[in-house]
């Protein structure tokens, strides 16, 4: 069991995740797997959802996001452009069962394949957040 | 699609997510309201699955391996069901699991509590307190022994009645299983109430939907307390009588809103609850055709209390 002392933390106490991802099960094993990482995560079913959370509530730390996502009007890869256009502080992760091998995507910090990515989310999340305060 | 989602989650897995904590399914389409509403639930020591859609929600519950003790669920959905219709679902499928509704489209609170067995619908805006207090209630009853959730007697030839709620939002309503709103003369119910705790409650009159009630005391709650939780609830004990042991009251089979009832309650002098300090506009509960019920049912109820 991890020790709370190593658990991720910053000024407010947790970084702050949006999970992205529109089939239920996975997302809430997600969500799941990140909150008892300690992080705080937030839960969007597509890529509107995930704008009007970006927009109205604190700040996000790192969307994690899958990439077809039919319910709303922009697939992953378009919501990762546009959140790295208009909030380039913020982290990016691809999590989707379409991209064969972890490989690079524009505007993108990381991407994971499902169903591999269940397994490492919380740790690649934490690598991608502990390498931006070493940034800072 | 569904052949490596459950590659990523198996059985297993999810039944170890699931876990010891309370379980509360959210079902709204509104992300921020979604959003605020579980992340005050999961403050306050539950877990939260949220779902979107009941389509969502129907995803969730079908899942055995998931455990799910309560569902709070907006009236207004997108997907194959709205609120009613997941509700209808639940009772089909998973009967016994209690779903709280959420809303306030004009008409709707007689079709919720006729669906519902956790309760009158719950009014829009979510009220954190009154949905924790909801939440809190429906988790308490679960943990009773079935004997205790029967009613008693019954009359020949019919399922049993029983008052379904009291503690929240308004009068109780009086409901037997066929969802008829009517009760019999001499049934004997037990309700649990906040702060007051189990009571014992027997309908001694009726007339039409106004039932007169005696609610027996537990020997450590003081008949105060008893009568202030029912008048916070829109229930008027003055109307009837009280006496060292019980208090009678007269029940609107109905539901009454915090504010339809504040003027009673000014009226009779008494002293203003937290909830009645805030701005009336916070107490707008319910839609307009709802006070009208009421005005409807006053003359009733005044002859019956006469």
């Amino acid at each position: 069991m991890e020790e709370w002392s190593n658990r991720p933390e910053n000024a407010e106490g947790r970084k702050t995740i949006l999970v992205v991802e529109d089939e239920v099960l996975i997302r809430m094993t997600l969500a799941d797997d990140l909150r008892e990482a300690g992080f705080k995560v937030l839960e969007a079913t597509n890529a509107d959802e995930a704008m009007r959370i970006l927009r109205s509530s604190d700040p996000i730390d790192l969307v994690a996001t899958d990439i077809d996502m039919p319910s709303g009007s922009a697939s992953g890869i378009e919501l990762a452009a546009q959140v790295r256009s208009q909030w380039p502080q913020v982290k990016i992760m691809i999590v989707s069962g379409h991209v064969a091998t972890d490989g690079p995507i524009e505007a993108a910090d990381a991407v994971l394949s499902k169903p591999d990515a269940l397994r490492c989310v919380a740790e690649r999340a934490r690598a991608l957040l502990d390498a931006d305060n070493d940034e800072w | 699609m569904r052949f490596w989602m459950q590659t990523m989650t198996n059985g297993e897995e999810l039944a170890k997510r699931s876990g010891q904590m309370e379980t509360v399914l959210i079902v709204e389409d509104e992300v921020l309201v979604r959003l605020a509403i579980a992340d005050c639930l999961r403050e306050c020591g539950y877990k939260v699955i949220e779902a979107a859609t009941s389509d969502e929600a129907v995803q969730v519950l079908q899942e055995p391996t998931v455990k799910i003790d309560v569902i709070l669920c907006d009236v207004s959905l997108p997907g194959g069901f709205d609120g009613f219709g997941l509700a209808q679902w639940v009772r089909a499928h998973r009967n016994g699991l209690p779903i709280i509704l959420v809303g306030s489209p004009a008409g709707a609170s007689d079709a919720a509590g006729d669906l519902c067995d956790s309760g009158p619908m719950l009014a829009k805006p979510y009220d954190p307190q009154l949905v924790l207090d909801r939440i809190k209630r429906l988790l308490a009853e679960l943990q009773l022994p079935p004997q205790s959730k029967q009613v008693a007697p019954s009359a020949p030839n019919r399922p049993p009645g029983r008052i379904r709620d009291i503690s929240l939002s308004g009068a109780a309503i009086l409901a037997d299983p066929e969802r008829a709103m009517v009760t019999e003369t001499g049934q004997t119910v037990r309700l649990f109430m906040t702060e007051v705790g189990f009571v014992e409650a027997t309908v001694v009159r009726q007339s039409g939907r106004i039932f007169a009630v005696r609610f027996n005391l537990p020997p450590s709650v003081e008949r105060d307390l008893l009568i202030r939780k029912l008048f916070t609830r829109g229930i008027n004990t003055t109307e009837i009588e009280a006496s060292a042991m019980s208090v009678t009251a007269a029940v609107l089979g109905g539901i009454v809103t915090t504010r339809t009832m504040k003027p009673r309650r000014e009226a009779a002098g008494m002293p203003q609850s937290e909830e009645e300090k805030l701005p009336a506009e916070s107490l707008v509960m319910q839609p307009e055709p709802q006070v009208k019920k009421l005005a409807e049912f006053g003359a009733e109820r005044q002859s019956f209390a006469a």
